[in-house]
């Protein structure tokens, strides 16, 4: 659909859109103003309003609803750009219509800010001309519901309009006696026509936090009577410019009340409502929410998500569309579904980091609510306290809730979780779902998710992806006809943003052999509606700044030079793709310039922590004396949580991160300077990270304009670079095929392919575990591969490649034929996450190893004169799914378990991770980090845990015994630690604490997470010391925020 | 009925003088053309109502009651003016009106941007859209006052030609007044032509009712200088028309025609 107005700009259109970009790009990066043709930017502006106008007389329908939309948002963009007007109220009323034109263009959210960053003049609201003053004060209240800025600005729009009803008697009469009678009669209308604005306000403003006004659920009626009247009254007025305006705003606030929280929830359920209540609550101040983003309207009301009875809905959204949010509704809609069986919901993230920020974020949304949220540790083995907390059985403590890792929640199931915690399992939620296409850890999801399909009868399933192509099949694979997918592509976006490419262009001699240089900025044409413009902006340079081209033309400089210019914006996220390029990197920022003269309380705080945990020597603690965070897997986990808040908090100009932070991120940037667009080992960033990342860039709340900027330092970097940004996300496949793909003639034979593709386990763990939970039938070859038919990965490798689904299929049956014969250990393939091949070649080694049951002793697994551990470690450096994080630990010229087992020892007892490092990593901070946290504590706790399993015997549920794997994925020595570990009490702090706190081990979770939160300081002081009490207590309260 | 005493042009800026003859055919023009536009009754009653919903709203009415319930003297001198204009452009250049703007005026002075004529006029076979000021006057000096100075029709009419904001206040205002009537197509292809031609394919008209003997003198020094802005596809028409009567007794001429 067209519309005839636009057919008569075409050309004109394209060039005021150019312009605009120009202006605001200018404006943003360079904080200049640019000449520009301000008046074809209006006159195009105008038309596109003109056109808004004509199918509001039409009324907006489904058939006009896509232009009308594309029609205001491109109006607000052209004048947003136009210089200020003259006069107050003349300014405030080109902020209105453009912030009216921003709402009807679903912009609403981008008005909002731009009218916080840069508010309307001071109006005359209390001048003794009624007229003027009316005006401006139903200005001020018209700009102050778009803005929404909080209950402040909604008390304000209502004290405002109860001003103008208490003032009406002495102005009024005085105004209108004071003019010729004719041409008060003008005034009155005029009047009459304000009063009718006054009213509506007064009702959506009540209606934001109320969600019911004067006993009426739904507002619409009143409102449009209202505007009604007000046109009335107003086109008697004659040749005036207020019925266009009203036109406007009667659309806009239309709008508002269809985004309204209230609206786009009303009538799910009672625990809908209380929820909704806690989000616009007075005590939330100006972080109430009254409205949805568009894309949360969309899914929530408008594809009707929250009345959907589909088994399978897969939300494929932007990033930053608030897609955590419309989880949030489901699960509440799928507990109060369940309700009577008190079912429980699984949120699946794919990193530690995000299985601990969601489970933050849903524990404070829900806890008000009576609902308990938990997390488990993403350590491949359930401790008794996990078992505990699982099957809590009191109403009031059981969780409904449950936060982990994919792989956790696989091996949990695999192990009965739904019969242990006794209650159905009614929805999963998959964060990141996209993440089924990664080739080391995407099978495993995938087969989980067909898992959960095939054996828990109530589930329900959420799958949240950025946009992919084929969200319609995924759904229908789990779903079958019971499916939806929700998917919104790339024509909305939380705010504007740039894609740029920064070379440095060479500048006049400085001698023989020495160059100036410059940082020039080219924005890219890109797919997804980024602001471009066909020329090279000049990036400003730190005055101090003495380098020569020469110096300047390598990835890592140019990076810092060109996060030091963007600066000047706000925080930006500068990445590499290695740790160690990650400390040089940071080290280039710490410029005299940057030095902060007195750190904040904040950042002495976070530099005290780090002091404790990883010694006074360590880089980053100086870093941030320069406004500089680091964030990569040489961390801890808490320190990284760190980073990121400082960062969030503004405490910081820089975080400089690992290319790895593009898949955890999700907190807003202003800019993101990337010195690579490659994840370690030189594989290419995918396309839905790159836009992940991107789609952070500019903030909802701040910084219209984001930036990212990928550097290069010659034009062929500059050209792979335009390639990579130019590349499409499409489909979402299956890890399978490219599995397949790379296994060529191992397909056949299923029984070694562990041993040289690790990543092929979960396939086969898939197919013992079925065969067991089928019960073992004779015919399983047969039933398997109807199985296999409905997973998305086998479908689609019948489809494009048969010969490979065939080998498969061959493989799948003499593979079957083995594990079928006669007293395989089958059970601990569940019970291990091993695949049976592993399980086979552990046993054996334990069995020459001499490892017995007895080994798993409290007091001396652990000890230094024990050489249990070292021959467990031995055992696990063959089991293929674990060897290689195992063999990077010891740095691959140590293959027997002697260093893994000191190390682990060392981490267990307590020692400090600077002295481990000093011990074990020849001082390597970074490596002893990245080995420590990224791979040894995760993988020994799964190993050992997996041989307590094979070894234990017949453990009793609760035996204490059981804990002992945790111990080495905590880093302590106490099953009380263990417990305080998972309510996120940093390591160092843990045991002191635990001991002063007694015996929390057997007591519910709930528990002691209510007791650490009742404790005061002093209780800390008392266990820890003075400094060391104070900082933990401080720091415990910002990661459990 | 008429002759043309002057004619000239300047650029795109036209301009004439036309002597009016006292006949049946200027009566009739008078009786029927004039008073039609003039004595159009629509939506004079709608105070009422509008005083009415104003309960629902929470403010008081005694004093906009007292204000709208009012009679407005007849003050329309001016008005009639305007309706003379309207007419005669009808009459001699096919202008349309899509709206009889006399209506609004029954709120004198409600012309908020300053155009008194809005229509469209054929020019070239193109529909344009037509905006102008008319000035009536019995001032005896030549030019007479009204075209000179901040209120005078040239400077009007440069304000309309040049001021981008208020050519789209007119489409806006115009527009719900065309939509689904017999005038939206002319109003699509006015606004169409504009917008394609960067906003200058539009026609200006000025015209000043007099009731002296007819002088180039009125609008010729006046319309040279305006001719200096105004560019093509702009086009520009300022018409004098020399009443055989005294402007004072219009009012009494179109009511000696009117039917008791």
């Amino acid at each position: 659909m067209s519309h005839w107005l636009l057919d008569n700009l075409s050309d004109s259109f394209k060039q005021a859109q150019q312009e605009a970009s120009k202006a605001l790009i200018y404006q943003e990066l360079l904080n200049d103003s640019v000449a520009v043709d301000y008046v074809l930017i209006e006159r195009n502006a105008q038309a596109l309003e003109l056109v808004v106008l004509d199918f509001l007389l039409e009324g907006m329908n489904d058939n006009n609803q896509v232009l009308l939309r594309g029609c205001a948002a491109d109006s607000f963009k052209l004048l947003r750009v136009l210089p200020d007007k003259a006069s107050p109220i003349l300014q405030a009323e080109h902020c209105l219509r453009l912030s009216a034109l921003a709402v009807i263009g679903d912009k609403g959210a981008d008005a909002a800010r731009l009218l916080r960053e840069k508010p309307w003049p001071a109006l005359p609201l209390n001048v003794p001309d009624w007229g003027e003053r009316t005006w401006a004060t139903i200005l001020e209240i018209e700009l102050r519901l778009i803005r929404k800025h909080g209950w402040d600005d909604r008390d304000a729009v209502l004290a405002l309009i109860a001003g103008l009803r208490q003032n009406q008697s002495e102005f009024e009469a005085r105004y209108l006696e004071n003019q010729p009678s004719p041409q008060a009669k003008r005034s009155a209308l005029e009047l009459i026509a304000l009063y009718h604005l006054a009213k509506a306000a007064e009702i959506m403003a009540y209606y934001l936090t109320d969600g019911v006004v004067e006993g009426s659920y739904h507002i619409r009626p009143m409102l449009d009577m209202h505007f009604d009247r007000a046109l009335i009254a107003a086109e008697q007025v004659g040749l005036s410019t207020l019925p266009s305006l009203i036109r406007l705003l009667a659309a806009s606030a239309r709008q508002l009340t269809d985004n309204a929280i209230w609206t786009v929830t009303r009538a799910v359920n009672s625990r809908v409502t209380r929820f909704v209540e806690n989000l616009v609550h007075k005590g939330r101040g100006n972080k109430a929410l009254f409205d949805v983003l568009p894309p949360q309207r969309r899914a929530l009301a408008e594809q009707g998500l929250l009345g959907s009875s589909r088994r399978a809905v897969v939300v494929s959204l932007p990033t930053s569309s608030g897609k955590t949010l419309i989880a949030q509704f489901r699960i509440l809609q799928a507990l109060n579904q369940f309700d009577a069986e008190r079912g429980w919901v699984a949120y699946l993230a794919p990193t530690r980091a995000l299985v601990n920020q969601i489970a933050r974020k849903l524990r404070r949304d829900f806890e008000p609510l009576g609902i308990m949220v938990e997390q488990v540790s993403p350590a491949l083995e359930i401790d008794g306290i996990e078992a505990q907390l699982l099957q809590e059985q009191d109403t009031k403590r059981a969780f409904r809730v449950l936060v982990t890792t994919p792989e956790k929640l696989d091996l949990m199931l695999r192990q009965d979780l739904e019969a242990k915690v006794g209650r159905p399992l009614t929805l999963v939620v998959v964060d990141e779902a996209h993440t089924m296409q990664d080739k080391t850890r995407g099978l495993r999801l995938e087969l989980l998710l067909a898992t959960i399909n095939k054996e828990c009868q109530r589930a329900q399933f959420l799958l949240l992806t950025p946009f992919i192509n084929n969200a319609r099949d995924v759904a229908r694979w789990l779903g079958d006809a019971n499916s939806q997918d929700i998917s919104l592509s790339i024509d909305w976006q939380p705010n504007d943003r740039v894609i740029a490419i920064v070379q440095a262009e060479k500048g006049n001699a400085r001698s023989k052999k020495s160059h100036d240089y410059q940082l020039k900025l080219k924005p890219q044409h890109t797919t997804r509606h980024t602001l471009s413009i066909d020329e090279t902006l000049t990036l400003p340079k730190d005055p101090s700044d003495k380098l020569t081209y020469s110096k300047v033309c390598n990835q890592s400089t140019l990076a810092a030079l060109t996060a030091q210019s963007l600066k000047q914006r706000g925080s930006v996220i500068v990445m590499h793709s290695r740790p160690d390029w990650v400390w040089s990197l940071a080290e280039k920022l710490k410029l005299d310039s940057n030095r902060r003269l007195q750190p904040s309380e904040t950042i002495k705080l976070v530099q005290n922590f780090l002091d404790l945990e990883f010694g006074t020597q360590f880089p980053l603690i100086d870093l941030l004396n320069y406004g500089i965070g680091v964030h990569h897997s040489g961390l801890s986990d808490d320190a990284r949580v760190l980073m990121e808040w400082l960062f969030e908090e503004n405490e910081i100009d820089f975080l400089v991160a690992t290319t790895t932070i593009a898949q955890g991120v999700n907190f807003p940037v202003t800019g993101v300077v990337m010195a690579t667009h490659q994840y370690p080992y030189t594989q290419d960033m995918p396309p839905e990270d790159f836009w992940n990342i991107a789609g952070r860039a500019g903030r909802v709340d701040q910084g219209s304009l984001g930036v990212v900027a990928l550097v290069a330092k010659d034009d062929e970097k500059a050209q792979t670079l335009e390639d990579f940004i130019n590349r499409q996300s499409g489909d979402l496949n299956s890890a399978l095929i490219a599995m397949a793909q790379e296994a060529g003639d191992l397909l056949e034979d299923l029984g070694k392919i562990v041993y040289s593709h690790p990543e092929w386990s979960s396939f086969l763990q898939y197919l013992t575990h079925t065969y067991r939970q089928m019960g073992q039938p004779q015919d399983f070859i047969d039933q398997i591969e109807q199985v296999l038919r409905g997973t998305l990965g086998f479908a689609a490798l019948r489809q494009n490649n048969p010969s490979q689904a065939n080998s498969l299929l061959k493989g799948i049956r003499t593979y079957s034929e083995y594990f079928q014969r006669s007293g395989q250990p089958l059970k601990l393939v569940d019970s291990t996450g091993f695949s049976l091949q592993s399980i086979k070649t552990a046993l054996k080694s334990v069995h020459d190893e001499g490892i017995k049951g007895n080994a798993w002793n409290a007091s001396t697994l652990f000890h230094h004169n024990s050489n249990d551990l070292q021959k467990m470690m031995g055992v696990l450096l063959k089991v293929p799914e674990l060897r290689d994080n195992l063999q990077a630990v010891t740095g691959g010229d140590n293959p027997n378990g002697n260093k893994l087992a000191l190390i682990i020892k060392d981490w267990v007892n307590g020692d400090p991770v600077h002295m481990i490092a000093q011990k074990h990593f020849e001082g390597d901070m970074t490596d002893c980090g990245r080995n420590l946290f990224g791979k040894l504590t995760q993988t020994a706790s799964w190993g050992l845990g997996a041989l307590l399993a094979i070894t234990g015997g017949e453990l009793a549920e609760d035996s204490p015994l059981r804990n002992l794997p945790s111990r080495a994925y905590y880093g302590v020595n106490d099953d009380d630690a263990i417990v305080l570990r998972l309510l996120g009490v940093p390591r160092m702090a843990a045991t002191p604490l635990a001991k002063a706190m007694g015996e929390i081990s057997h007591q519910a979770l709930s528990k002691t997470r209510g007791q650490l939160k009742d404790m005061g300081e002093d209780q800390w002081v008392s266990a820890l010391g003075t400094e060391q009490g104070q900082i933990y207590h401080k720091v415990w309260r910002l990661l459990e925020r | 009925m008429e002759s043309i005493h002057y004619l000239g042009v300047d650029g795109v800026v036209n301009w004439s003088g036309t002597h009016l003859t006292m006949n049946a055919e200027y009566q009739h023009f008078i009786h029927s053309d004039v008073a039609t536009r003039l004595h159009d009754q629509l939506g004079n009653d709608d105070f009422k109502t509008c005083l009415r919903g104003l309960v629902s709203t929470g403010f008081a009415q005694n004093s906009l009651d007292a204000i709208l319930a009012a009679e407005v003297p007849e003050q329309r001198d001016w008005a009639i003016g305007e309706a003379f204009a309207e007419a005669w452009l009808s009459k001699k250049h096919g202008v349309v009106w899509p709206w009889n703007l006399e209506r609004d005026k029954r709120i004198p002075k409600a012309s908020l941007p300053g155009a008194d004529l809005i229509g469209f006029v054929e020019i070239n076979n193109e529909t344009r859209l037509l905006i102008g000021e008319v000035k009536t006057s019995s001032d005896t000096s030549t030019p007479p006052n009204v075209m000179n100075g901040r209120t005078g029709m040239i400077h009007q009419l440069e304000e309309l030609a040049t001021q981008l904001s208020l050519i789209f206040q007119i489409l806006r205002w115009l527009q719900p007044r065309c939509k689904n009537t017999d005038y939206e197509s002319q109003f699509k292809a006015a606004a169409g032509l504009l917008l394609q031609s960067g906003n200058k394919s539009f026609a200006i008209f000025g015209v000043l009712i007099r009731d002296t003997q007819p002088s180039e003198n009125d609008l010729k020094p006046r319309a040279k200088a305006l001719a200096k802005t105004l560019q093509a596809p702009t086009h520009c028409q300022i018409q004098a028309l020399y009443l055989p009567h005294p402007i004072a007794s219009l009012t009494a001429l179109i009511a000696s025609g009117v039917q008791p």
